[in-house]
Parts: C-alpha cells; sequence; structure tokens
C-alpha cells in the first residue's frame, strides 16, 4: 500500500473523505464550467496543419511532398534517430504544401482533407495477447503510435517508459487536472474509464509491476465512481482521492502526496521508484494497441468568455483554433487572448489559426473584458506574505523577484530559483499584482543559461590545458631525448 | 498558421493568465471591514467624539499621502486604502479626549515621516500608526493619557474606588471577580472588560470585538493565524506561570486580566499583523509573535506602563533579521545542503 501519507480530511458535497495533499498551494476558482458536456467529435476541418515537433526533442523530418495522397494515420513525418515522436496524418487527403516557417513547432504540414476517411492500410491492431507481451514491444508500439505526454508536457512517451524499466516500483495515472476550466481528464473517466485502465494494464505489463494508482483530485468524485463501477482486480488499480488544490497535478505534489517523499532537486521520478503517465496518455497507448490507431485525435476543452458553448471536443490534431471556436458558437473575432493549456500555465498564441496539437489539453479564448480584470495596476510589494505560504516548492517568490530586477543572479540562486517550477501560484495570489513568475522565471533561465556556458567553458579551459600538458610532455620528451642524444655523443 | 502579414496578430503575455481578484485595496478594505465594530462600540462607550477622533485621523492620512505624492509627482497610491487603515489604527490608539490637531499631527508623522520618506506602502520600517501614536506619547504625555473617569463611562456602571487588589481564585465565578486593569488602573470584572466596558483608548477596549475581528480577518484569509496566537500565547504563559510582583503563581484571572487589558488585543490582532512590518514566513511570524509576547510583559513587569506598541515597534526593526534566518528549506533540496549553503556563506 501506499508508504507515508499526507493526508486530510476534506468535505465534498455531504461527503468525509480522507484526501492526499501536500503543503503550500492554493485553491483557484476552477470554472469548471464544461464538467458536464460531453466529449462531442467533431469532423476535420477542409485543411490541416499538423507540426512536425509536438514533443520535447528533436524535430521530425517530412517523408511526403506536396501533392502526395496520404491516409488518416499515416506516418508524415519521423525522426531517423534521437528523442523524438513520428507523426501521423490526422484525416485522408492530399499534402499540399509544407510550409517553411519555423517556429518552436516544426514546419507544419498543410493536408487537404478529402473528406473519406480512408484508414491507412498499415494500421491494424496489435497481434499478441497482453499476457504474451514483451516490454520492448509495448515500447515499440508506443514509439511508432507517436505518444507524447498529453496532460502538457509532451515528453516522448516511449521514452519515459524504457528509462525507466525495472527501476519504478509505482505507477501513478495523473487525474489531478487542476489548472481551472479543463475537464478533458474529467470525461475521459466519466465516459472511456476502461480506456485508462486498459492502458494500465500494458503499462503494468511493460513495467512488471502488480499495482497502479489513479490519482484524482476530490472534484471529480463522479469519475472516481465511474471507475470503481468497472470490473477489475481491485488489487491492480488503487485509486487515490487527493485534495483540489493547485498545483496538485505537478509531478513532484503528486509524488509527495501518494509517497510522503520529495523529489530531490534535478532528479526524475523515476529515481525515486515512481513513474507518472496522464490518463488520456493511457487511454492513447490502450486504442494504440487495439486498433492501431496512432495518436491523431485528441480531448481538448474549449473554453473562455468569447466562447458562446464551453465544450469537450474530440478533434484531430492540426484543426485550427479558430475552428474550435466557430464550432462553440464563438466569435474569433472577439478574441483577445487566446491560451493553449490552462489559464495558469498555458501559452498564449499570437495566432488565431494555430493548430491543436498532441499537448493541447485546452484552448481558453478571452476577451479584453477578461484581460483588464486580470491586470489591474500593480502596486509594491506589500510584503503579505501569500507568495511564500502559497509556493508549493516553498520559496520565497518575493525575494527571487526582488534581485531578479535588479539582475542580482546570484542572490537569486541563493533564493532558490532555480527550484522553481513555474506554476504561476505566487502571481496569482499576489495583492500587488506584480509578475512575480515571470521574473523568476526569466532569472532561472538566465541562471542555467550562465551555468552551462560556465560549463562548457571550464570543460573547453580543460581541453586546453590537456592539450598544452600533452604538448608540454612531448617538448620534455623531444628535449630528454636530446639530451641523451647529446649525452650518449 | 497563416503568415499574412494583414492578418491581426494576438497579444500575448507569459503566464500565469489569472489572478485572484484580491489586490491591496481589496485586502485593506477587509481589514477596514474588521475594525468598523471597534469604532461603533467606541461610539457606545465614549460617545459620537469617537467618530469624530477617528474621522479627523483618517482624512489627515488620506490627504498627507495624497499631498505627498502629489507635491513630489509620485504616482497617486491612496487607492489601496493602507492610508485609511493607517489613520483608523492611530486613532483607536487615542484616548478620546484628545484636542484635535494632535491626531492630524500624528497622521503627519506616520504618513510623511513614517511611510512615504520610506518609500510609501512597502517600505516602510516600523508600524506607521504605532509611531505616531509613540511620538504623540513622547512629545504630550499628559494629553495622552487615558482619564479615569470619562463621564460616559459612569453610566456603564464603573467600578471606581476599589482600593486593594482583591484577585479572588476558586468558586467565584469569573464574571464577578474584580480585577485591576492592567493599563488604566482601575477595577473591572473580567467579563466587563472582554466585552469592553471599561476606560481605554479608543479602539482597545473590547476583547470580544476585536477577536471578532481576528475570526473575519482569518476566514478572508487576510492575516494567517501565527502572530496573533504567538503573541497573546507567550503573554498568557509568561503571565501564567511568572506573574508579576505580589501576584501567585498559576492564577488564571491574572492571566487573564493580562490578556484583556490595554491594547494587547488590538495591537496582537491588528498592529502586529500589519503586512509591512512583519515577516513574510510563518516561521518569522512565530518568532516575531513571540518576541513582542515577552517585550510586551517585561516593559508592564518591569516599567509598569503599556508596552504593547513599544514591543512592535522594537520588534519591527528586528524583522529584516527574522526574514533572513527564517528562509523555508525548498522542496527537493536537503536540510543538508541548505546548512552546507549557509556555512559556504559564512565562510565566504
Ligand atoms: S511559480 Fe515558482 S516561485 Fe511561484 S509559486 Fe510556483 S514554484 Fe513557487
Ligand atoms: S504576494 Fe506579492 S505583495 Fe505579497 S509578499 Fe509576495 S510579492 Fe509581496
Amino acid at each position: 500500500m501506499v508508504d507515508f501519507l499526507y493526508s486530510i480530511f476534506v468535505f465534498s458535497r455531504g461527503e468525509v473523505i480522507l484526501a492526499y495533499t501536500f503543503k503550500g498551494g492554493t485553491h483557484l476558482n476552477e470554472h469548471k464550467n464544461t464538467s458536464k458536456c460531453p466529449v462531442t467529435p467533431i469532423s476535420a476541418p477542409e485543411l490541416v496543419y499538423i507540426p512536425m515537433s509536438q514533443h520535447i526533442g528533436l524535430h521530425c523530418t517530412p517523408n511526403v511532398k506536396p501533392q502526395d495522397k496520404v491516409y488518416k494515420g499515416q506516418m508524415i513525418g519521423e525522426i531517423d534517430k534521437g528523442l523524438g515522436c513520428p507523426v501521423h496524418a490526422s484525416v485522408s487527403g492530399t499534402v499540399r504544401e509544407i510550409r517553411s516557417v519555423n517556429n518552436a513547432m516544426g514546419t507544419p504540414v498543410v493536408i487537404e482533407n478529402d473528406f473519406e476517411d480512408k484508414i491507412s492500410p498499415d494500421i491494424h491492431p496489435f497481434e499478441k495477447t497482453i499476457g504474451e507481451t514483451t516490454p520492448e514491444e509495448i515500447v515499440e508500439v508506443v514509439r511508432k503510435a507517436g505518444i507524447s505526454g498529453m496532460g502538457g508536457a509532451t515528453f516522448p512517451t516511449y521514452a519515459k517508459i524504457s528509462s525507466a524499466i525495472g527501476k519504478a516500483d509505482k505507477l501513478i495515472v495523473n487525474c489531478a487536472e487542476c489548472e481551472p476550466y479543463i475537464t478533458a481528464n474529467h470525461r475521459l473517466l466519466l465516459e472511456h474509464p476502461e480506456k485508462v485502465i486498459g492502458g494500465i494494464k500494458i503499462l503494468l505489463k511493460a513495467f512488471k509491476l502488480r499495482r497502479g494508482i489513479i490519482a484524482i483530485e476530490n472534484n471529480k468524485m463522479d469519475a472516481v465512481r465511474a471507475i470503481s463501477k468497472l470490473n477489475f482486480d481491485p488489487e491492480m488499480i488503487t485509486v487515490c482521492v487527493m485534495k483540489t488544490k493547485y498545483p496538485q497535478g505537478d509531478e513532484r505534489q503528486i509524488i509527495y502526496a501518494l509517497t510522503g517523499k520529495e523529489l530531490p532537486a534535478g532528479k526524475l521520478p523515476a529515481d525515486l521508484g515512481c513513474v507518472i503517465f496522464n490518463a488520456e496518455t493511457c487511454a492513447a497507448i490502450y486504442n494504440a494497441f487495439v486498433t492501431g490507431m496512432p495518436l491523431v485525435e485528441r480531448i481538448v476543452t474549449v473554453d473562455g468568455d468569447c466562447v458562446g458553448r464551453p465544450s469537450n471536443l474530440l478533434c484531430p490534431i492540426g484543426t485550427p483554433f479558430s475552428d474550435l471556436i466557430r464550432f462553440c458558437d464563438g466569435n474569433p473575432e472577439s478574441v483577445k487572448t487566446l491560451i493553449s493549456g490552462g489559464p495558469m500555465m498555458g501559452f498564449a498564441q499570437w495566432d488565431i489559426d494555430a493548430p491543436v496539437v498532441k499537448g493541447t489539453s485546452a484552448v481558453l479564448a478571452m476577451s479584453r473584458a477578461y484581460e483588464r480584470k486580470g491586470h489591474i495596476q500593480q502596486s509594491s510589494c506589500i510584503r503579505c506574505g501569500k507568495c511564500v505560504a502559497n509556493c508549493p516548492m516553498h520559496l520565497v517568490p518575493r525575494e527571487i523577484y526582488r534581485y531578479a530586477l535588479k539582475g542580482d543572479l546570484e542572490n537569486c540562486e541563493k533564493f532558490y530559483a532555480t527550484s522553481c517550477v513555474e506554476c504561476g501560484t505566487c502571481s496569482y495570489n499576489c495583492p500587488a499584482r506584480l509578475e512575480l513568475t515571470q521574473y523568476i522565471r526569466t532569472a532561472k533561465s538566465k541562471i542555467i543559461e550562465e551555468k552551462r556556458a560556465a560549463a562548457a567553458k571550464k570543460a573547453a579551459f580543460e581541453r586546453e590545458q590537456a592539450a598544452k600538458r600533452a604538448l608540454n610532455e612531448e617538448k620534455d620528451k623531444d628535449k630528454n631525448q636530446e639530451k641523451e642524444e647529446k649525452t650518449s655523443e | 498558421m497563416n503568415n499574412s502579414p494583414e492578418k491581426q496578430l494576438l497579444t500575448v503575455s507569459p503566464s500565469p493568465h489569472m489572478h485572484s481578484a484580491r489586490t491591496t485595496a481589496f485586502v485593506m478594505l477587509d481589514v477596514i471591514i474588521a475594525l468598523l465594530p471597534l469604532l461603533i462600540w467606541a461610539c457606545y462607550v465614549f460617545g459620537m467624539r469617537a467618530l469624530t477622533v477617528t474621522v479627523v485621523s483618517v482624512a489627515s492620512c488620506v490627504l498627507f499621502e495624497l499631498l505627498y505624492t502629489l507635491l513630489l509627482h509620485k504616482p497617486i497610491s491612496v487607492g489601496d486604502l493602507s492610508a485609511v487603515v493607517t489613520g483608523i489604527l492611530l486613532a483607536y490608539n487615542l484616548p478620546v479626549n484628545i484636542p484635535l490637531w494632535m491626531p492630524v499631527l500624528g497622521s503627519f508623522f506616520a504618513i510623511v515621516i513614517v511611510k512615504m520618506l520610506f518609500g510609501g506602502i512597502g517600505k516602510n520600517l516600523v508600524n506607521p500608526a504605532l509611531a505616531g501614536r509613540a511620538f504623540l506619547m513622547a512629545s504630550f504625555a499628559a494629553a495622552m493619557t487615558v482619564p479615569a473617569g470619562i463621564p460616559a463611562l459612569a453610566k456603564l456602571g464603573l467600578f471606581e474606588n476599589v482600593s486593594n487588589t482583591e484577585i479572588l481564585t476558586g468558586a467565584t465565578p469569573l464574571a464577578s471577580v474584580l480585577i485591576r486593569d492592567q493599563y488604566a488602573g482601575t477595577y473591572r470584572t473580567v467579563l466587563d472588560m472582554f466585552i469592553g466596558n471599561e476606560a481605554g483608548v479608543i479602539g482597545e477596549v473590547s476583547a470580544l470585538l476585536i477577536l471578532m475581528g481576528f475570526v473575519y480577518l482569518l476566514a478572508r484569509k487576510v492575516i494567517t493565524w501565527h502572530i496573533p496566537v504567538a503573541f497573546l500565547g507567550t503573554v498568557a504563559l509568561l503571565t501564567f506561570l511568572l506573574p508579576g510582583s505580589g501576584f501567585e503563581r498559576f492564577d488564571l484571572v491574572y492571566t487573564l486580566s493580562h490578556l484583556c487589558s490595554g491594547g494587547l488585543m488590538l495591537g496582537a490582532v491588528f498592529m502586529a499583523t500589519d503586512y509591512v512590518t512583519c515577516p513574510i514566513t510563518s516561521k518569522g511570524r512565530l518568532i516575531f509573535g513571540a518576541g513582542c509576547g515577552i517585550l510586551t510583559v517585561i516593559i508592564r513587569y518591569f516599567a509598569g506602563t503599556e508596552g504593547v506598541s513599544y514591543a512592535i515597534l522594537a520588534m519591527n526593526l528586528l524583522v529584516y533579521y527574522i526574514d533572513k534566518i527564517t528562509v523555508p528549506r525548498p522542496y527537493g533540496i536537503s536540510k543538508k545542503k541548505t546548512t552546507e549553503k549557509k556555512l559556504k556563506e559564512g565562510a565566504k
């Protein structure tokens, strides 16, 4: 069972439950407007834009040319060597162009939809039963299906599995979904818990483990019930309810809540024997085995004050955000801020036609009114201590901010700026409206950069030294030889 | 994905894209709400002059801050309502019959000298209201003493002329025990003192209403429990275990008389918890509260006067050091590493 627990009693809708939690963090205004909205599949638009880099790692190289016919599920971008996930076509049709714009997501391949939904002939269910599958086969299937972490971090899943094989003794499935607005995982668990559980079974097999933990926040008790209604071996899957608090979904906080251990700075969860997957990633793994279909669609929560009918949509990868907004009775023209992901850690997009990628869990379309509300005039820090009390990493954001303003990186580091996980809790709560997270993030990346540069310099210096030494030794040798020759003369 | 030049680009800003609705002004408004019942009670006990003093003090605080920012072309900051809070707190520390020019002078000292000259909100070293009070106290001690026989109090049944310190314990119900107000020098029952039927400065008399304000501030998450609990707890413990000369040990009534008399409650709940001048970590706040408590008791025992405000002012000056030694251990950094770091820094 779970070893040591940091847990408390919480009240939720008339029930008292023992819930796991962590120290720090804050309860946000949840805005879970879509928790009652069933996942609706939307038909693919006329054009889909499929970026070649939707994951952490190397960019894919497109293996199709303009005018090529492609099937749904066909691989259109691949990685030869190194970390990365292949990319697949989410519709059947013709490759229109391969854009040369090069942004963080790589070149997009534009596919014109022929609306025939022809599925690639290569796609077939995995032949063996789970019992006969080897871990290596599982890794290979997951890699080929192009699955990367679907909670937003987009780390290639096959790499996570293969690096944790042999180390992991605790499999945790993260359904915390602590960001406001997003309900994609919640709906998935309500509607298709069997997919998530199927994915867990496959992962358990890969790690040769007996038990997996589903970690879920207590604002989703209906999902807990939906899972427990399923027929599965209770020895195999434990559901752990966690207190609804941001950022409970952060790996470090889940580990702390469920094991009582802190993940040491700079280590991976696998070093503590934990391996954590997002719920939708599990479902994608299950799909890859049962249908053979790679990751070409995902659930996206569409919400925000510019959207008339907040919904959960099952959309093909590559659908432009503007289509989603239109589908939900919103007017793309009125959008002033467009966020991909949750409001706390998501990224603001400058382009209303940005496409849905593997890591897009939500699309939030906000009007100017929202923006105004969010950015009230700043005052100076009033030392209220809220940022300190709420930081899940137990930092002193105020001090780091002060030093970051001055550009004093040394002191930023003394206050552990590099431990910040950029969760945004400090900025959210600051009554003075200081952009704490932003400054800390900048300071952190500067420190890391400097360290890297320093390390590179040191390495170069050492190499130089070694070369010099070698040269000197040779000279010495020469001299010695000369001497010897002289003496022998 | 369309890069056509005519396309309108959206605003991008760094995450988080969401903020809590509570701004500085919002927080200050909560403090004001928590303080208002005290004013109503003061008007009942001392008469409407309590209101006059408070209004004069608040108005002059706001005006001084406004004038200062206008004259020096600084951004106007009165909107954050912190000057209002300072004004109320200053008035609450004055006796009701004080000449009205004194709160004006006190406000000038509090706002201009203590707060604005140090850089405005967030930068002052000591609590402005308390500094204003201390300034008035030092300059006009006579006017600042609370007269024991305010007429308004007589109607509420002020026990005058009780000469001996009759402190009874045992079977007598608490409510009927007469005790000496540690500050005003009058004799009241504990219940009277708790409710606020006693002499004192405008805002300090009713422990009950102050505690209600405390609960409100806690519920609204404006302050944390650390400072008030540490402060009051330390005073209670010290007076219980080591009472002043002439009193017996383990005397609950004596302890209660300390807790309910003078400015202790007001100081612990509203003055010591002033954001700007208290430590920012919870550990630091506990140390700060305990320090305030110890100093208060020492001043009360050995100087024979009320020590709350001086204790808080003294601890205010130590906040910088308390903050320095109470930096929390971050998640994922072992204790060993943090101490190693400290040692290394020390070696440097
Ligand atoms: S953004 Fe960083 S400093 Fe701010 S609360 Fe999160 S972890 Fe702490
Ligand atoms: S939350 Fe903002 S105002 Fe409060 S201490 Fe932190 S930085 Fe200062």
